[in-house]
């Protein structure tokens, strides 16, 4: 479900799911506790191929608890899937994530 | 405008709606443009929408089905079919019969076919809902939103009385906001998500109603982590939408998860109350949604400060009470009462009329109200006609001038009111592609439909009863005059039967033209078939055109021995007395093996006409001036002559001494009018020429309604009656042989 590698300070988690309301469960349980004072968190949505609104839900909380808790948090690599419903519900500004466009997304 | 008159509104223009579907259908069959599949499912779709207002639950139900399919066409998601248009057009058919069951109380709609029919269409829908999930948002909300049909069905029950009971839509006195957007609020339910609600797709089928202008995706009831449920939604929107649609459409979207939702819906050019009404209804949030209101633009600062004070003065008037007064209350008291779902429907059939006078041009009017109109003006026709008698009897010059000023200013309301009753036969000639269509399928023939004089005008009253006669008259040509494309390439034609709906002026006349180019009539048979049925007498000389026009006759209707007339009688006889009780006449031409024109020949109107007015013995007459080609003098020499030679030709003459069986002393001399009907001229000896006139035809009575000479009555400015004379009859007299018409 979550790919993990660690380089320095940096662990980055790379989501192998959906993020749909079937599998949110899971994956909220394995994630949320990734987030952690003891290293950067980098989340990397590149294997999201759907994500409904049970899975912004849950990378908003991610958002708003690395503020509270002034844990550093990235998501990188959004996959296209992500990035429509990011835009469709404006919400590119509000994560504060570099969206990088790569080749693939086009 | 009160409810009914919206709702009767509303019907004339669901069936505006659905005629203009059933023309797109048709040319969706040629080509499948996206334009077509677009003009369709509006058309469906605001047939479903007002329908919604309205309460017209079964129309709502099946609509909003059909709309379904439409918008996967339109989407592409499935693909034009010739049987799913077919599809379609008995869809279309079955929202006609609903709408007819709503308007008529005698009119039953079939349900069995409702049924039959859903069955049908949710076999297109279940076709695609196995597509990839990224196609999968749509189909659950639309999947949604057909369950949802069924609350809002009950919803659109109970509208009215909620109306009452919704303060929180009120308005405010002279406060509109400055903005024409939707504000939709939206916190959705804690159990959203384990229901199967996906807000996501709630706002993107809001997004086929307008263009979201704006939309914050709120955080601020997340819990906390400890709390935090993965399968609870916690999730708020404050979306900002450019929509035309009505209230009523934008609130169904959310229809399905009303309940355990937050929703508020305001809409463009609300008051400042409704957003205070916003504000304070989300308590927790305090002042934030105000921040958030400010934030994306629904209110300026200014706007939102003087809400907030409104808010603090109430508070404090009302410190005495040691209470302050919830602002709904505040908003309650000092508003005036609106309600919403009424004001939707006005909207709504506003922009309807709007779209339907931008491509008209346009205006509805009560059919009565005309006719009251057309009265009064053959009143004033006759009133002037008066009124020119006098003056002449006066003989005062400057009066006589006056009275020839106010007559032709007269002929001109009188043809400017008369124009108003003239629609142009091309709508009801389009009716008839898909009547060809249906008939030709059915009868496995290829028939093509070509229109010509679409924009012929004639009486709106003769439009009305002339569909009846033609419908006859086209299934009749295609049912037994054109062949089978087997039959016709055999026959050396083209395998398409070409039908021609034909529509011209002709002297007063408005001529209609039925022609195929199909086997024609075998007048051999045809004169046999009327022998044997005692029609005819075995050694009676008749013309072609005499012989044809036997299919006419009653008994002919049932022949079967007369291959291409079996059923071609059937109600020939009908059309023919439906055509002469609107003064018109009906005439066949047909070439064995080349084809068959029906032709109906009528008057442009019912109500006036220009009359030449003649007079014999003692009596007036009025022959339709459109029909008099000229007049001459008469012979005196000839006594009681039956014809005449007018510049070689022979003319047949009516005398209407004879005719009407007038006495009184022969004038010195008689003159002749020569009148023309067709192709035919008689000429009718008369003893004055009294000049033109206009003339208010009014019916004969009873008695006199069979009568072929006569086509009616007029008062005569002296209020003297004249009678009009049905041309057409009198030269039919004038060419039978003379012992004949002396026994009439």
């Amino acid at each position: 479900m979550l790919a993990i590698s660690e380089a320095g300070d940096k662990r980055t988690v790379a989501l192998q799911s959906d993020l749909t309301i079937y599998q949110i469960k899971d994956v909220s349980d394995a994630l949320l506790p990734q987030l952690s004072p003891d290293y950067d968190l980098e989340i990397n949505l590149s294997e999201v191929n759907e994500l409904d609104c049970s899975g912004v839900q849950l990378l908003m909380l991610m958002r708003q608890q690395s503020r509270q808790q002034a844990t550093k948090l990235t998501i990188v690599e959004h996959s296209q899937a992500v990035l429509e419903v990011f835009d469709q519900l404006d919400l590119v500004r509000w994560f504060e994530d570099p969206i990088v466009l790569t080749g693939g997304a086009q | 405008m009160s409810m009914e008159a919206a709702l009767q509104t509303y019907f004339s223009e669901a069936n505006e709606l659905i005629d203009e579907m059933e023309n797109d259908l048709l040319a969706l069959e040629q080509d499948a443009s996206d334009e077509l599949l677009n003009s369709i499912f509006r058309a469906a779709h605001t047939i479903k929408g007002s329908a919604g207002i309205f309460g017209l639950d079964d129309i709502v139900e099946f609509t909003h089905v059909v709309e379904n399919v439409l918008d996967k066409l339109r989407d592409h998601e499935l693909n034009v079919s010739s049987a799913l248009v077919s599809l379609l057009f008995r869809c279309r058919d079955h929202i006609q019969s609903l709408l007819q069951a709503e308007q008529e109380e005698a009119h039953q709609a079939d349900h069995e076919l409702g049924k039959s029919l859903l069955k049908e269409l949710n076999a297109y829908l279940g076709a695609t809902t196995e597509a990839p999930p990224s196609a999968s948002i749509e189909e659950e909300v639309q999947a949604s939103t057909s369950l949802a049909s069924n609350a809002m069905q009950r919803y659109v029950q109970h509208l009215t009385e909620e109306d009452e009971a919704r303060a929180n839509v009120e308005r405010m006195a002279d406060q509109d906001v400055k903005n024409d957007l939707w504000h939709i609020s939206l916190r959705f339910g804690i159990n959203s998500f384990r229901d199967g609600m996906d807000p996501l797709s709630f706002i993107s089928y809001l997004s086929k109603l307008g263009k979201i202008k704006q939309i914050r995706t709120l955080a601020d009831h997340f819990p906390t982590l400890d709390n935090y449920d993965a399968e609870s939604c916690y999730l708020g929107f404050e979306i900002r939408l450019d929509s035309q649609a009505a209230k009523q459409e934008i609130e169904d979207v959310f229809e399905f998860v009303q309940e355990d939702s937050d929703i508020t819906i305001i809409p463009p050019h609300s008051t400042l109350s409704q957003y205070i009404e916003l504000i304070n209804s989300m308590p927790d949030v305090d002042l934030k949604i105000g921040e958030i209101l400010l934030e994306c633009g629904a209110l300026t600062k200014r706007e939102l400060a003087a809400a907030l004070q409104q808010q603090a003065q109430h508070a404090n008037t009302s410190s005495d009470n040691q209470q302050a007064v919830p602002i709904g209350d505040i908003i309650t008291e000092s508003s005036t009462q609106l309600s919403p779902v009424l004001e939707a429907a006005v909207r709504k059939q506003s922009q309807v009329r709007e779209s339907i006078a931008r491509e008209q041009k346009s205006l509805r009017v009560d059919a009565d109200k005309l006719d009251l109109l057309i009265n009064y003006v053959g009143e004033l026709v006759t009133a002037g006609a008066g009124a020119a008698l006098h003056a002449q009897a006066l003989n005062d010059p400057g009066m006589l001038e006056s009275i020839a000023a106010v007559n032709s200013l007269l002929e001109e309301v009188r043809d400017a009111a008369l124009n108003l009753r003239m629609v142009a036969i091309g709508a009801t000639f389009t009716r008839f592609q898909r009547v060809v269509r249906d008939v030709s399928k059915d009868l496995g023939k290829n028939v093509e439909l070509s229109i010509m004089g679409a924009e012929t005008e004639l009486d709106k009253s003769v439009v009305e009863k002339i569909a009846d006669p033609l419908m006859h008259l086209v299934r009749n040509a295609m049912d037994h005059g054109l062949e089978t494309p087997e039959k016709r390439l055999a026959a050396g034609k083209s395998e398409h039967g070409e039908l021609l709906l034909n529509a011209y002026h002709d002297s007063g006349n408005i001529v209609i033209e039925v022609c195929d180019d199909g086997a024609g009539i075998d007048v051999d048979k045809l004169r046999a078939k009327a022998v044997s049925k005692g029609l005819i007498a075995e050694e009676a000389v008749l013309e072609k055109h005499e012989l044809l026009q036997l299919i006419f006759e009653p008994g002919l209707s049932t022949a079967q021995a007369v291959s291409n007339l079996s059923g071609r009688g059937v109600g020939m006889d009908v059309v023919r007395r439906n055509i002469t009780e609107l003064r018109g006449r009906i005439e066949v031409d047909s070439d064995l093996g080349k084809g068959t024109t029906v032709r109906i020949i009528l008057p442009l109107t019912l109500a006036i006409i220009d009359g030449f007015l003649i007079g014999v013995a003692d009596q007036s007459f009025v022959i339709p001036l459109d029909t008099v080609s000229e007049c001459v003098e008469l012979d005196i020499n000839e006594n009681h002559p039956e014809y005449i030679d007018l510049r070689g030709q022979v003319l047949p003459l009516v005398d209407l001494r004879t005719t009407f069986d007038l006495s009184g002393n022969l004038p010195k001399r008689q003159s002749v009018v020569v009148v023309q009907s067709g192709h035919q001229s008689a000429g009718i000896i008369v003893d004055r020429l009294m000049g033109e006139l206009q003339t208010v035809i009014k019916p004969l009575g009873q008695i006199f309604g069979q009568s072929e000479t006569l086509a009616g009555s007029t008062i005569l400015g002296s209020g003297a009656v004249a009678l009009i004379l049905d041309v057409q009859g009198l030269i039919e007299h004038a060419s039978k042989p003379v012992n004949k018409l002396a026994t009439h």
